[in-house]
């Protein structure tokens, strides 16, 4: 699992690659937070390299919804596969999250 | 107000590599604690216990490690184990114990054995993928999380009464082809087709289990076709604890708790409850020959009613009963429910082979059976709906008699029984109709309509098509030689025994469907209908479909469009259901003018009004409903209603039913006419047709006429 951050004027950007499972999302929770420690964060979180989503990946991308929620922020989803938006849909999660096909379309709708 | 956390959190004990702590004895289970798990398992009978973990998939344990004597706390052990991955890993238990069958104790510690308290069971996350039978531990345990996120949603509590419950199987519902479904045969499925029960105006749906269980368990092919029988209908449970991982599409993925969650979630969006058939009364695990999973190897003394020499009772018909009034299985069916309740939001439950719960640890029927009564006044479950199967296979039949503490209704099998006779034209059947019509009353006076669940058919016996198809069962598929499955259908295949192209007997078994439609869902108490019956659904004859994975119990879309004119009349006697409230009484009939309208609130008549005849061979009867009564149902704030007429002529010749004069200004109008071809068949609720002769109507032979008794001065068209 490897994780890419590209801090932008007006937002944060993190790529996620690779299986995003239990073991992994502490430590990438704890990451992703410290860089949006600041008020109002605009957040995008590319998934497309993502090849596996287990049940905790799900719980973390909650978790991160809601500290960004609290913060008065925006977070959204892009890249998402057919099949790991399936499982979002499935699961009842797609119903938290805005997400976007690529990062132009997900940067025009935070401006 | 800050809650203190615990501050020592640390391991104080340690097994190999593994930090341990002393762990909580209640809940029972595994709980994610913080930096750890904590496992709890009881046994009465057990000398020691040990955890074993896998890693996930992997054949061989991980790692096995004792319950310290320091542990254990009564009969129960506990620990905390720290540094777990809850994804990563998989759990049973080893127990040891005496093996001692004659005394009631059949110990194994050879076996690794599946948590009673189990919340998700892998091992059989892809329906029907290959059997592992060689594997040291086939089903297996894991934790999942239970932190979905349920917004705004809670049980619905729809009233008793306004409940049309829709009995359908989780599998069969989308599995065919012709479903055209992403996930076919899953909770995502099911959800993917809520507009369908939507539109049918179902509010209830009772889903056959969905507990664990082994589609595997049995060892014997259709005898037909070659193929190997499936426990597909699921009445075995493995874990009462956990959905079944192959009706999820994310089952493979370890996350079939979440999506069950969003399957009920979002049918309560569309005003639809959710019942789950639920069989606490026996076992996967068989009897003395059967497979050591879990009860068996935990403490069989304890979880299974046994002969004093420690043979299993089996009032189940399945070869084990458990032991349901045994105090700690009493607790674990009521930590069960209250489970499925406050995490799942389940709205009620029907209890199968309820009466199997009346019994004491000996099997004698019980007075005051200390479950039910548990069940009834629990907290948790105080507003969920208890329904009982009240029969067992060991002989106790207390439909009518089964004890209610007020809460309890009942599937009402004289209802099926009395109807289906009723319906076909059976001599002697009139005035006993009369009273399943009116809720039972002679079954339910103290309690209600409410205790009554009416239906004509469910999973068990024919389909509703198939009751007007087939003169006996066509069970050979099943493999038993056709011994399995009743032989008292009361049915009738209206001149030619299954499949025919014969265009009046598919007229009149089209008629049939909808007489028995109408008179379902005229009646007082709870409508049930089966899945598929709706539009027609075969199962070729077979009574007793519990083991096939084929159309045979998979719901053929394309029906929908064939049998459209079933749909639809369906579809609108629902609704007629929901436009009425003296359709839906809470309290039975007084048989009185209780409101001055000059009418009783129900009155029976003949083809002459206001005479009744319960001879033997009379085969005609009508009911009138006073719609001023309407405020007089036993529901709080109920409205006056129209009045309702409805002429059931069963005989084989036609009638003409001269019909109950109306207060003026009034007039009849007809909403069902079941001779009558679709479109003309049934009307939108509301829009019945004004008769021309307000004073008699004819009936065909075998039909019903509804008609509906309202004020001139609204919308009428003549027909």
């Amino acid at each position: 699992m490897a994780l890419n951050i590209e801090q932008r004027p007006d937002c944060t950007i993190i790529s996620l690659v690779g299986q995003l499972t239990g073991s992994v999302t502490a430590p990438i929770h704890d990451q992703i937070l410290t860089q949006i420690q600041y008020s109002h964060p605009r957040l995008i979180l590319d998934l497309s390299a993502v090849t596996y989503l287990s049940s905790a990946a799900l719980r973390l991308l909650l978790s991160l919804y809601r500290v960004i929620d609290e913060l008065n922020g925006v977070m959204v989803l892009v890249g998402l596969s057919d099949e790991i938006n399936d499982i979002l849909s499935i699961t009842g999660f797609s119903d938290l999250f805005r997400s976007y096909k690529d990062n132009a379309t997900a940067l025009a709708s935070l401006r | 107000m800050i809650i203190p956390t615990p501050i020592d959190l640390q391991q104080t004990h340690s097994y190999q590599e593994m930090g341990l702590r002393v762990g909580k004895p209640y809940p029972f289970g595994a709980t994610i604690v913080p930096g750890g798990v904590n496992f709890s398992v009881f046994s009465y009978h057990a000398t020691a216990a040990s955890l074993v973990l896998f890693r996930k998939g992997e054949p061989s344990p991980w790692v096995e490690i004792p319950f310290l004597p320091e542990f254990r706390v009564g009969n129960v052990w506990a620990m905390i184990v720290f540094k777990l991955d809850p994804e990563q890993i998989e759990y049973g238990f080893r127990m040891d114990g005496p093996y001692e069958p004659h005394r009631g104790h059949r110990f194994d510690p050879s076996k690794v054995l599946l948590d009673p308290y189990a919340r998700t069971i892998n091992g059989r996350d892809v329906w029907g993928d290959s059997s592992e039978e060689d594997a040291i531990y086939p089903h297996r345990a894991q934790i999942p999380y239970d932190d979905y996120d349920w917004g705004d949603d809670h049980q619905l509590n729809i009233p008793l009464e306004d409940l049309v419950i829709y009995e359908m199987h989780v599998r069969g519902f989308t599995r065919h082809a012709s479903s055209r479904v992403k996930h076919p045969g899953t909770f995502a499925a099911l959800r993917e087709k809520i507009p369908y029960l939507k539109e049918l105006g179902v509010n209830c749906v009772e889903l056959m289990p969905i507990f664990e269980f082994d589609e595997w368990e049995y060892d014997r092919r259709n005898p037909l076709s070659g193929e190997k029988l499936m426990n597909y209908w699921g009445y075995s449970t493995l874990g009462f604890f956990a959905p079944k991982a192959g009706y999820a599409a994310t089952g493979r993925l370890g996350m079939q708790v979440d999506e069950f969650k969003t399957l009920v979630r979002d049918l309560h969006r569309n005003g639809i409850e959710v019942i789950l058939d639920v069989v606490f009364n026996h076992t996967a695990e068989g009897d003395h020959r059967g497979h050591t999973i879990s009860f068996r190897g935990l403490d069989n003394k304890t979880y299974y009613m046994l002969t004093p020499d420690g043979r299993y009772y089996n009032f189940s018909g399945t070869g084990n009963t458990l032991n349901c009034n045994h105090p700690a299985v009493r607790g674990m069916v009521l930590d069960c429910l209250r489970y499925w309740v406050s995490e799942y939001h389940i709205d009620g439950f029907r209890f199968d082979l309820a009466s199997i719960l009346g019994r004491d640890l000996n099997g004698a029927p019980l007075a005051n059976p200390p479950l039910l009564e548990a069940l009834a006044y629990d907290p948790i479950l105080a507003k969920t709906k208890l329904i009982a199967e009240a029969w067992d296979a060991g002989g106790m039949y207390q439909v009518g008699s089964f004890p209610a503490y007020g809460r309890w209704a009942e599937w009402n099998g004289k209802y099926r029984d009395t109807m289906r006779r009723f319906l076909k034209g059976d001599p002697e059947q009139l005035w006993e109709a009369a009273e399943r019509i009116q809720g039972s009353p002679d079954m339910y006076g103290a309690r209600g309509t409410r205790a009554s669940i009416n239906f004509i058919t469910c999973h068990d016996g024919f389909t509703l098509m198939d009751l007007y198809s087939y003169n006996r069962k066509h069970n050979a598929a099943n493999g038993e030689e056709s011994r399995d499955g009743t032989s008292s259908n009361y049915s009738w295949n209206c001149g030619v025994e299954g499949e025919t192209s014969d265009p009046v007997i598919l007229h009149t078994r089209q008629k049939m469907v909808k007489n028995a439609a109408s008179v379902l869902l005229i009646s007082q108490g709870v409508p049930m209908i089966m899945m598929g019956d709706e539009v027609g659904h075969t199962k070729q004859g077979n009574n007793n479909t519990y083991c096939h994975d084929n159309a045979l119990n998979w719901l053929d879309w394309s029906l929908f469009e064939q049998n459209a004119d079933l749909f639809r009349f369906f579809k609108q006697m629902i609704a007629f259901r929901k436009a009425h409230p003296i359709l839906r009484r809470r309290e039975h009939f007084s048989h009185r003018d209780e409101v001055g309208s000059g009418y009783p609130d129900i009155s029976w008549h003949t083809t002459t009004p206001w005479a009744t005849d319960w001879s033997p061979h009379n085969r005609t009867l009508a009911l009138l409903l006073c719609g001023k009564h309407g405020t007089r149902t036993g529901v709080p704030d109920a409205q006056s209603d129209d009045y309702v007429y409805i002429a059931m002529n069963m005989h084989w010749e036609d009638h003409d039913f001269i019909i109950p004069t109306l207060p003026d200004n009034m007039a009849w109008h007809k909403f069902v006419d079941t001779q009558a071809l679709s479109p003309y068949d049934i009307c939108l609720p509301g829009e019945e047709f004004l008769l021309d002769d307000q004073d008699s109507i004819h009936t065909t032979a075998r039909s019903v006429v509804i008609l509906v008794g309202k004020n001139l001065g609204r919308r009428a068209r003549r027909h």
